[in-house]
This record gives structure tokens, sequence and C-alpha cells, in this order.
């Protein structure tokens, strides 16, 4: 029997023909693909339940004979991590009001202003090579394409495929998820040297309230023995520090008048550094890569440990604000300017994921 | 009208469709090294081992398409890769007409392997990349060994769905 003979030939090229046909007109949206898929799916629901109903007591058999040790442990570290988050979540809730308390007083919209549909998780991918969960809401609920899938952590992925009574979330996780995001990082904590306007260093003269100007550390910070980090209470220095400025002065090298002629402050700015970007998945385990719009403006300014968001705007699947994750690494690509920004999501392990809400977000392209 | 009734796409069809429920639910919970095990693709590449390679390219074609529909993947690209891991499948047919089980479970581990591979491949030629990751080095195999210890099963059911018989020989005396 050979293996290429004419009729085997042309059987190939038919199934091949036809592939390549079906893959460019579904590449390019069509309504009788669309209408089919659903159909199939309405056709499918029936096995994929009754085989749901038959495999689930094996799976959970098979889950706690081999897992249980290990979800004794996770539920410990759980608990630890319960312990420690309270506190903190005292301290947040009072931001987190005072936040929705601007947001109403600017008249602006937050994340929590969006109608939602809370969605149980029906399954993962079939497949190794997608990232995608499919969830128990459709159409009949309101859910369409594109729509934002958050859980209690962060942003999950998006709506790719909308059915009367499901619908197919792509995580956040997948090569082919994009979205832009911003980086929100304090502003790295520099001294600042202030230098008091006076007409003359010894003449005892206390500078006026806002008459000073700001000069880099370098011009005027003098190395030496007379610099010192310690707080000295000078006879003219603030007697406290009510926003956490950090004063010290340096001793006059003239005799004392009272006034010092230099005052180096530290101060912990408050400024936040937003810089935009894109933002796609690597795969499962591996981090979100972060690629800025103005790979420039980003030297130095972005930092391990600082929180990423969605940039929101007129076109993105999301509004601003939700949380993606937290930046992990700064790495610097060779031969390019360009640095490779990862981020850990926020979302926790996508693999695990039950419950998910997806917002009722429909971009709005005309801004108005 | 018979021919139709007994043919092969109509049993492979509801066949098809209870795999396909399998894969979405039972294996895709319960991972092999984290990597999902895939029935329907051992299922064509079985089915071009029991029945050749112009059948086994026919079944994997008709499988990839629902596992296309189903899943939402653009339709056409996995029923191309199921359909070339059933013909590679087939190839054992060329070889000898009745193999034995352990030559079928062999191929059927090789189709699975091609066409698991073709997957990221394919994927990349209408644009979506990333999938060519050092992890591929994992799948491939957990996937190729799954259906080499389903073969066995699959490769009769593969023939049934195709309606290939298995050739029986006959001694025929000289006269």
């Amino acid at each position: 029997m050979a293996l290429y003979s004419m009729g085997r030939r042309r059987v190939i090229a038919l199934l091949v023909l036809t592939s390549i046909l079906l893959i460019t007109l579904d590449q390019r949206g069509n309504a009788v693909i669309d209408r089919t898929r659903s159909v199939f799916s309405l056709i499918l629901e029936p096995f994929d339940a009754a085989s749901r109903a038959v495999s689930r007591p094996i799976i959970n058999a098979w889950r706690g004979i081999t897992e249980y040790d290990e979800l004794v442990q996770e539920n410990e570290r759980l608990r630890a991590e319960l312990d420690n988050q309270r506190g903190a979540e005292i301290e947040y809730r009072a931001g987190i009001l005072e936040y929705q308390e601007l947001l109403r007083l600017n008249q602006l919209l937050g994340t929590s202003s969006y109608p939602s549909q809370t969605a149980q998780v029906q399954g993962a991918s079939p497949t190794n090579f997608g990232y995608t969960v499919e969830i128990d809401k459709g159409s009949v609920s309101g859910i369409a394409v594109g729509m934002p899938v958050v859980n209690g952590g962060g942003l999950v992925g998006k709506i790719t495929q909308v059915r009367p009574n499901s619908s197919v979330v792509l995580l956040i996780v997948d090569p082919e998820f994009s979205i832009g995001a911003k980086v929100l990082s304090e502003a790295p904590v520099e001294p600042t040297i202030t230098v008091p306007q006076v007409d003359s260093p010894t003449s005892g003269t206390l500078p006026a309230p806002g008459d000073t100007t700001t000069t880099p550390p370098t011009a005027t910070t003098a190395p030496g023995p007379t610099t010192t980090a310690d707080r000295v209470q000078g006879p003219l220095d603030p007697i406290d520090d009510p926003v956490g400025l950090t004063t010290t002065t340096l001793p006059p090298d003239t005799e004392s008048t009272g006034v010092p002629l230099f005052t180096t402050t530290t101060t912990t700015p408050l400024e936040v550094i937003r810089e935009t970007g894109s933002l796609s998945g690597q795969g499962a385990g591996e981090p979100l890569v972060l690629r800025f719009v103005d790979d420039s403006s980003t030297q130095g300014r972005v930092r391990v440990g600082s929180t990423v968001q969605t940039a929101g705007g007129t076109e993105s699947i999301a509004p601003a604000g939700i949380p993606i994750g937290e930046i992990v690494a700064i790495e610097q690509q060779s031969g390019s300017r360009a640095q490779l920004v990862q981020v850990e999501p926020s979302a926790g392990d996508l693999s695990k994921l039950n419950f998910v809400r997806v917002l009722l977000y429909v971009p709005n392209p005309s801004g108005s | 009208m018979r021919a139709f009734l007994t043919g092969p796409l109509v049993r492979l069809f509801p066949v098809g469709l209870c795999v396909l429920a399998m894969q979405r639910t039972f294996l895709t919970e319960t991972r092999v090294a984290g990597v999902v095990v895939q029935i329907v693709l051992a299922l064509a590449a079985a089915a071009g081992a029991g029945a050749g390679p112009e059948r086994g390219a026919l079944a994997g074609f008709t499988l990839g398409l629902m596992y296309d529909l189903a899943t939402g993947t653009p339709l056409g690209l996995t029923a191309l890769v199921y359909g070339l891991a059933g013909f590679v499948a087939g190839y054992v047919l060329t070889l000898t007409p009745t193999p034995p089980w352990w030559l079928a479970a062999l191929f059927t581990a090789i189709g699975a392997a091609v066409g698991e591979t073709a997957v990221p491949a394919a994927r990349t030629l209408i644009g979506q990349d990333g999938w060519f990751t050092s992890r591929l080095f994992t799948i491939v195999p957990v996937v190729a060994g799954f259906a080499l210890v389903l073969s066995p099963l699959l490769v009769p059911l593969g023939r049934w769905c195709m309606g290939v018989k298995k050739p029986k020989w006959r001694a025929i005396h000289e006269s």
C-alpha cells in the first residue's frame, strides 16, 4: 500500500483546503459558524451534564486521597495569613470608604459602580494550548463578549464567547490576552535640600512659609563631617513634624546666630507615578509581562512591588482601577532600552477558580 | 440510505460527543503532571491505526471539527491537526495489513504525539504565538503515553466507527 497514492493525495488536499477555508471564515467572523457553535453547544450540553454527574464522585474521591495533606497545609497557611490580614483590613476599609466618598464627590465611576453578575466556573479549557474557563452565565444574564471578569483578588480575564446559558472566559495568563494597564508607584525617596531665601545668612530673620526653593541634592549637600543624619533640634526648627518630615540642620560654620544656614529636608513624597502599558499573559505559572507605551519615561521610575491596575479608557475592555497584580521583577532586555516587567496576578491561582464576577461593562468608544 | 445510516459519520458523531464530553469534564479536571490528556486526539489516531490513513484523516477531521465547535478554538484548526494525527497513525497499515496490538498502539502514540506537537505549530501559523515553550516536552510525552495506554480500547472503537472490519486470513489449500 503506497503512502501517497492519487486517492490519498486527493483526500489530504481536500481536508487541508477545507480546514484552511474554515479557519479563514472563522477568523474573519462568520454568523453561520457562530450559529453552528451555539447549536453544537446545546447538543453537547446534556452529554457534558451526564459526564459531569458521573465523574464528580470519582474526581472528589481521587482528590480526597491525593490532595488531603496539601489541603491541610494550605488551610494552616491561609489561617495564619488571615490573622495577619485582619489588622490591615480595618485600615484599608477606611481608605476604601474615603475613596468612594471622593468618587461620589467628584462624580466619578469606580469599579463598584458597575452592575455585575456572579457566575460559577463550570470547567477549564480541555486543551493544553489555551487558558480559558467556562462559566454558567450567558447572554440571558446580560453577558456580552469583551466584558471583564474579576474575583476577590482582581482581574481574572475577559469574556470571549457567549452562549445563552454559558460563556467562555479567556484568562489573563493566556498569551492571547492583552489589556491596557497602569502602574501605580510611589515616587522614590530622595532627600531634597531646602535653602531658606534670606538676604543674609546671619541676619537672624525667619524665612516666610513657602518662600523656599528646592534644589537637587548634589548641588548643596556637603559631604564631610559637618553633614549629619541625626535630628538636631535647632532653636528655630519646627517643634513637631506632623507629616513625617525629617529635618536635619547643619551646624552653622560661622558663629551661631539662631538661623540655620542650610536645612536638609528628607520627605516621603505622596506623589503617585502612573505609567501606562500593555499587559499580556505567558501561560500558567508564569508571570504576566508588561510593556510600556513609552519606555524612556519609565527608566528607574517603576519598581518591584508597585501595583498594576487596568488603565481604563474608552476603548479598553475594562474600567480603570481593577487590580491586576504586583510587579515582581524588572529586567533590562539585551540590545534594547525596553524593560521587561513581570507582574504576579493578584487574582491568585487561576486553575482553582470557583466563583467569579462579570462586570457588565461595555466600553464606550465614542467617549460620550 | 442504509449505507448512510451505517456510514462512518453516523457512528462517529455520537461516539465523538461522548468522548468530547469526557474530555471537557473528567479529563480536564484530572490532569497528569499538569497536562490535560487528550482522549479525542487519541481516538482520532486510533481510528487511523485501525482503519488506515484516509479514514484516519477523515475521522480526525470530523472529531477535530467537533472539538473546535465545542471549545471555541478557530474552526478547522484542530480538525486539520487531528486529521494529520489520524493520517500519520494510519501509516501502520502500509507496513502490515493486520498489525499486532502493540504496533497499532505504538502508531497511535506516534500519531497523537504528532498531532499534539502540530497544535502550537498551527496556532503560530494563524498568528497565535507563545505556545512553543519548554512545557511542550512534558505535554507531548504525556499525551502520547495516554494514547498508547488506551489504544487497545480505542483502536477497535475507531475501527467500528469507520466501518472497517479486521481482516481475517484464511488458508487456502492448493489442489
